[in-house]
């Protein structure tokens, strides 16, 4: 386990290196630079020159790339025209836009993603992998033709579609629910949860359907199991077969799905953000990308990639505990 | 065993402890009706051994699932009689048939890797089918019983044992784990599926002399499921031979395997590799293959394989030839050639090719 | 010229890019209810007690209550030397005063008053080349320290930071004449203790002394670079976070992207100010809300979003709402902005005045108008209505579709063929087939050139260019037409690239008025400017004004007491109140 854990983390870190450097590359790919975004059209050549230079943009690539390695791990000095920050370490540089700590705007927009995406997966695993499994098991019924009907429609509807129409139904018209917002979890949990409410069905419905197609597929396929004919034979009652034997088995791999994509939704979910109006870390790399924001870009392609491979890590070892039969090594 | 000579007209054997008469398992599906099981009857008696032999596909792991009750009541169509202990489970409660199952009933799968849980310790998994018959138990004690019948099926450091997974045993040992579940509730009747098909040859010879050992001891009933009639020859007391669905040849292991009668069971012993003789002769197997059971051939479903088809007159092509006696006592065939023509095909095209005993 | 908030950055001229879609109009906007159809007669004050606080009570109006705005995006800045982008500009008028200030009544009456200072300037020798502001007793920032001349100085002295590149640079190019102002004097970080050049403080006198005529000063420092900054608290970089208020209002959290929360401002004296009335207790700044979701957040006028209110256009699928309910459709601020939209007539190439005049008299304004949402104005001048002296006139009346028979007139029976250059973007295409068909019954072919929307003004601007008509649009930074018509039809601005004259007239005449009219007291300068508009128009045809980009704004039911302010074209915060 551990020297898995090692090998793991070392092809992370590879990995992360690898994409903060074709991310910085790809960013001066870009025939644009930011001080044109922030400077507007009637900017002069002499003040985009000006511009570049208080952004650090007009030293070489590879000084760039060092100068952001090393303020990541030991923290570093940045003039922003003028304005000397000590940025510690971990040091993710001073946003372009807002003039403060990239780690600052994460440690705002994060809890907010966070918070969008825990509570959405706590709705589409349950309500999901329930439906998913009723379906199973009533195979053939109309339950199980209702469930799969709707979550085949509810699994090709967008979001942006989803939401809005939700946001004008719920929210807009009739006012059952109240408008998206974020409180902090620790501020008021129930005023959290009011204004999450949306996202979570929203985010909530669409992912239930693909995960109640997805379970309802595992579990047939684990009853024909023979070791699930070897319980019944057993003598055990169905509750008990389903519930230890079959679903166990099933569940499997549905969660290393589930990881998978916690990681990619913590990474930001954009759409979801933006039709609800909440700034989470999805809409702040997307703004962060049209105004050529190089620090936060890094940043959270950074951060995203990180959730990836961190809930790779972390699934891979789950799969380890739950199914004796994978070694890790 | 007994066999009648009509399966409409079984006859009772007062002493079996299984009794089945007149048994047809069918599945309706979309193509049609699949006749899985069409007209099957025998017995067992406790400390007695029945072989069911046949191809894939001929009825014998459908005929031992029924046994157990474990098709889906909806989408299944049963009928005949399946007499465990005295009790009918044919249309018996979901619930009751529970209690019977590992109870009183045990099943060894063929292929143990598959048919034990990955994700449980084997101690577990033993323990758990003790449990569930013995409620009382305590936790501790259903585990000591599944270490006590991991070592009674020979394997040795059974603490250590029962604390693994399926996937770190060998194939005999979680062959004899597989049994050693299937005995924890010294059931009266076992059904073995197959048990040493995935094994290699010695420790097939380990498994099935474990298995005679275990009978003596417990005195079971045992039904022997497997295509291969040198299992057979080693731990059967009689044996039905099945080919699409139904019996084609009963009889005890002397009669089927000295002097059968049925073309097909002629098929059977050619395929079975012999110890002595010469391999390129010795391995003739049945051509062609078994008949879809939603469209079975009319007349004798073996006619498009029997080389034999056609020697009485059109009757292998128009008629379902009836189980009836083949001379000696209990020794019954469904073929529609005379008694004669059997012996004479037999002692002239099979005999001298040998079979391993 | 400056930004309205929501444009691209490709500049102000993407403005009118952003809104899609047709609705059904008519040929009034949709909201006529409470169309502001006023006509700007602002003027500088010249009585001193006009620019004496406090400002007068809005009727009904009280106290307390806090508004929000639900905003779709965080402010460029909030640091006053960089702020030039209308809704920055628009909310720093409650944390940041400046030398002069407007102040407006609601009912198009516009004044340029003294804000910090006394009056709105004083041209001291008479020739508008040196300017004199005192500043009021009494003037605190947020911290209780009073402010001082020094303190206008050093702030207007950041503007000149190389660094910096944003805000507007008048004051700048005005004081040291040049039009690369900062090649000497660099700012108080870069020229620490250098002097700034013409600008001078003596307690709470400023004087600045312009190397020529600049008539317009009053405007210019009403702009935020006038605002004061304490030296002390320069927190540089980071004063764009959280600026010390010299306003009604002060930043008590400000969590970037997502909210700032204004609270009152306890050193904020209304005995000094003019101009704002400070109702509401505080002012919350939500962001993050796109104009869809915040107009139909208020409409559907949630508790929670009754004193909320949007700086910016209702979005076409939000339109129809809002003038199918009665109930919202008051809520509805809706009147002309200082954008004005043209087709340019690029004179290189069609020279003959006859032809531009016969494609004024063939426009149909109404249909183009129609294809925008209808927020928009008709309009037929190049400057706008919210510019001071604005006369409304029509030089070609063809009525609200045009008139093509009478192009055909003008044309004597020839047809001709003209390029049509337009970015390439959905509504703009829109338009074009639009005005194609309607110049086809004129005997006028468009040959369309949808062109890259990117490098749309490089092309265009680009001097000797191919094309014959050219979309293109303006707007004011103060509401006075020097910021229009010099900038756009002055002949001798034309550059080999980057022209904002995409009419490539040069008319000596004109330019000679431009000169005069310049050298004119702000009173006199506004008629000047609406003359010179009519006889361009009349004489020249150099373009053909399309429509005045409208305003569109919305309340939540609990807010009383704003209107569209004619200085940023948003609701004002000035005289905004809760109704209790």
């Amino acid at each position: 386990m551990l020297r898995f854990l090692i090998k793991r983390l070392l092809l992370a870190s590879t990995t992360l290196v690898a994409i903060s450097i074709v991310t910085f590359l790809l960013f001066f790919a870009v025939p644009s630079s930011p001080a044109w975004v922030m400077c507007g059209r009637n900017c002069s050549p002499e003040r985009i020159e000006q511009v570049e230079h208080s952004l650090g943009l007009d030293q070489p690539i590879t000084k760039q790339y060092t100068d952001f390695i090393k303020g990541v791990f030991v923290g570093r000095t940045i003039d922003d025209a003028g304005t000397i920050r000590e940025c510690d370490a971990p040091c993710l540089g001073y946003s372009f836009r807002s003039k403060e700590p990239v780690t600052d705007t994460i440690e705002r927009s994060l809890p907010i993603t966070i918070s969008i995406v825990v509570g959405a997966m706590a709705v589409f695993l349950t309500v999901g992998i329930g439906l998913g499994m009723l379906a199973a098991l009533k195979k053939g019924t109309v339950f199980d033709r209702v469930a799969i009907g709707a979550s085949v429609g509810f699994a090709s509807t967008q979001t942006y579609t989803l939401g809005g129409v939700l946001l004008l139904l719920l929210v807009y018209s009739t006012g059952i629910l109240p408008n998206p917002h974020y409180t902090p979890f620790t501020e008021n949990p129930v005023d959290w949860a009011g204004g999450m409410l949306l996202p979570w069905i929203t985010l909530g419905l669409i992912n239930s359907a693909l995960y109640a197609r997805l379970s309802r597929a595992q579990m047939i396929e684990t009853l024909q199991e023979d070791f699930v004919r070897t319980a019944r034979a057993k003598g055990l009652s169905p509750r008990v077969v389903n519930r230890r034997h079959a679903l166990r088995a099933a569940i499997t791999p549905i969660i290393t799905i589930a990881g998978v994509d916690l990681g990619a939704y913590l990474g930001g979910v954009v759409i979801t953000e933006s039709v609800f109006s909440l700034n989470g870390i999805g809409r702040e790399a997307a703004q962060a990308v049209s105004d050529l924001n190089l620090p936060v870009v890094m940043a959270t392609v950074l951060l995203a990639a990180f959730f990836i491979v961190a809930m790779n890590i972390i699934v891979d070892m789950l799969y380890a505990v739950i199914d004796p039969r994978v070694r890790l090594g | 065993m007994t066999t009648s000579t009509s399966p409409a007209a079984a006859a009772v054997d007062p002493e079996a402890y299984l009794q089945v008469r007149d048994l047809k398992v069918q599945f309706p599906t979309e193509d049609g009706l699949v006749r899985a099981v069409d007209g099957v009857s025998f017995s067992v008696r406790r400390g007695q051994t029945l072989g069911i032999v046949g191809e894939s596909g001929s009825g014998k792991s459908v005929t031992s699932m029924s046994i157990l009750g474990l098709h889906n009541p909806a989408r299944t169509k049963i009928t005949g009689e399946i007499s465990i202990g005295g009790q009918n489970i044919v249309g018996m409660k979901e619930e009751k048939i529970q209690k019977l199952r590992g109870k009183d009933v045990a099943m060894i799968f063929q292929d143990p890797l598959s048919a034990l849980h990955p994700y449980y310790k084997v101690g577990v998994q033993i323990a758990e089918a003790y449990k569930v018959h013995h409620p009382s138990a305590s936790k501790k004690e259903a585990a000591t019983r599944a270490v006590d019948m991991l070592d009674r099926v020979g394997i040795p450091q059974p603490q250590r044992r029962a604390n693994q997974y399926p996937h770190e045993f060998s194939g005999g040992m979680r062959q004899r784990a597989m049994i050693a579940m299937a005995l924890v509730n010294d059931p009266a009747l076992v059904i073995a599926d197959e048990p040493t098909t995935a094994l290699d040859v010695t420790v097939q010879a380990q498994i099935l002399e474990l298995l005679e050992d275990l009978q003596r001891e417990f005195q079971s009933a045992i039904i022997m499921i497997t295509h291969d009639l040198g299992v057979v020859s080693q731990v059967a007391d009689d044996v039905l031979v099945m080919y699409a669905g139904r019996p084609v040849e009963t009889g005890s292991v002397e009669q089927i395997m000295k002097r059968p009668q049925h073309p097909y069971t002629w098929g059977l012993l050619a395929s079975v590799p012999s110890l002595h003789g010469d391999a390129s002769v010795d391995l003739v197997p049945i051509k062609g293959n078994p008949p879809s059971l939603i469209n079975l051939p009319t007349g004798c479903s073996f006619n498009p394989r029997c080389r034999y088809a056609g020697q009485n007159g059109n009757l292998s092509f128009s008629e379902v030839p009836e189980l009836r006696s083949a001379g000696e006592d209990g020794h019954n065939v469904a073929c529609h050639m005379s008694f004669e023509t059997r012996q004479r095909l037999y002692a002239e095209d099979i005999a001298h090719a040998g079979v391993a005993q | 010229m400056r930004r309205k908030f929501g444009a691209l950055p490709v500049g102000v001229l993407a403005v009118a890019l952003v809104a899609s879609g047709c609705s059904e109009t008519t040929n009034e906007t949709p909201g006529t209810g409470n169309t502001q159809n006023v006509v700007q007669t602002g003027t500088i004050a010249t009585d001193p007690a006009e620019s004496q606080g406090p400002a007068k009570a809005v009727e009904g109006a009280t106290k307390g209550g806090v508004v929000k705005l639900l905003h779709a995006a965080e402010f460029e800045h909030l640091d006053p030397q960089k702020i030039y982008v209308s809704d920055a500009l628009s909310m720093a008028t409650q944390f940041a005063r400046t030398l002069t200030g407007y102040k407006e009544d609601g009912k198009g009456n516009l004044k340029l008053v003294g804000d910090l200072a006394t009056n709105a300037g004083e041209d001291v020798n008479g020739d508008c080349k040196v300017w004199k502001y005192t500043l009021k007793d009494g003037l605190k920032f947020e911290d209780g320290t009073p402010i001082t001349g020094a303190d206008v100085v050093y702030g207007i002295s950041r503007s000149f930071d190389p660094d910096w590149g944003v805000g507007p640079t008048y004051i700048q190019q005005w004081l040291t004449g040049a039009v690369e102002y900062n090649t000497t004097y660099k700012g108080p970080f870069l020229s620490a203790g250098a002097e700034v050049p013409g600008l001078k403080a003596e307690g709470n006198v400023i004087t600045f002394t312009f190397p020529t005529a600049q008539c317009e000063t009053p405007f210019a420092v009403a702009m935020p670079t006038s605002a004061p900054v304490p030296k002390a608290k320069d927190t540089k970089g980071d004063y764009d976070r959280k600026p010390v208020s010299s306003g009604p209002y002060m930043i008590k959290e400000h969590a970037y992207d997502q909210f700032i929360d204004f609270v009152r401002n306890p050193n904020w004296d209304p005995a000094t100010d003019p101009i704002r009335n400070a109702y509401p207790d505080g002012i919350r700044v939500e962001f993050g809300i796109d104009a869809e979701t915040g107009a139909n957040r208020i409409v559907a006028d949630a508790a929670e979003d009754q004193a909320a209110f949007i700086w910016a256009n209702v979005p076409a699928a939000v339109l129809s709402k809002t003038t199918s309910d009665p109930k919202v459709k008051e809520r509805v601020k809706a009147g002309a902005s200082q954008y004005v939209e043209y087709t340019w007539i690029n004179t290189a190439r069609v020279t003959d005045v006859k032809v531009r005049q016969a494609l004024n008299y063939a426009v149909d304004r109404d249909a183009i108008i129609k294809i925008r949402g209808g927020v928009d104005q008709f309009g037929s001048t190049i400057i706008s209505p919210t510019i001071a002296g604005y006369q409304n006139f029509n030089a070609y009346d063809g009525g609200q579709t045009g008139n093509p028979e009478k192009a055909k007139e003008l044309l004597g029976g020839k047809t001709i063929k003209l390029t049509y250059a337009f970015p390439n973007v959905p509504v703009r295409q829109q338009m074009a087939a639009k005005a194609k068909e309607v110049y086809a019954k004129a005997g006028i072919e468009l040959v369309l050139t949808p062109l890259d929307p990117a490098t749309y003004y490089d092309s265009v601007g680009t001097k000797g260019n191919q094309y014959d008509l050219i979309r293109g649009g303006w707007g004011a930074d103060w509401p006075s037409a020097s910021t229009v018509i010099p900038a756009l039809l002055d002949g001798r601005t034309i550059r080999d690239k980057g022209n904002q004259n995409l009419a490539y007239f040069n008319e000596d005449e004109v330019n000679k008025e431009i000169d005069r009219i310049k050298g004119l007291k702000v009173s006199e300068a506004a008629p000047a400017w609406a003359a010179l508009d009519k006889l361009i128009m009349e004489k020249y045809a150099p373009l053909i004004p399309q429509y005045y980009i409208g305003n569109y704004e919305i309340t939540g039911s609990k807010i009383g007491g704003t209107y569209l302010s004619d200085s940023y074209g948003h609701m004002t915060l000035n005289s905004m109140f809760v109704k209790q």
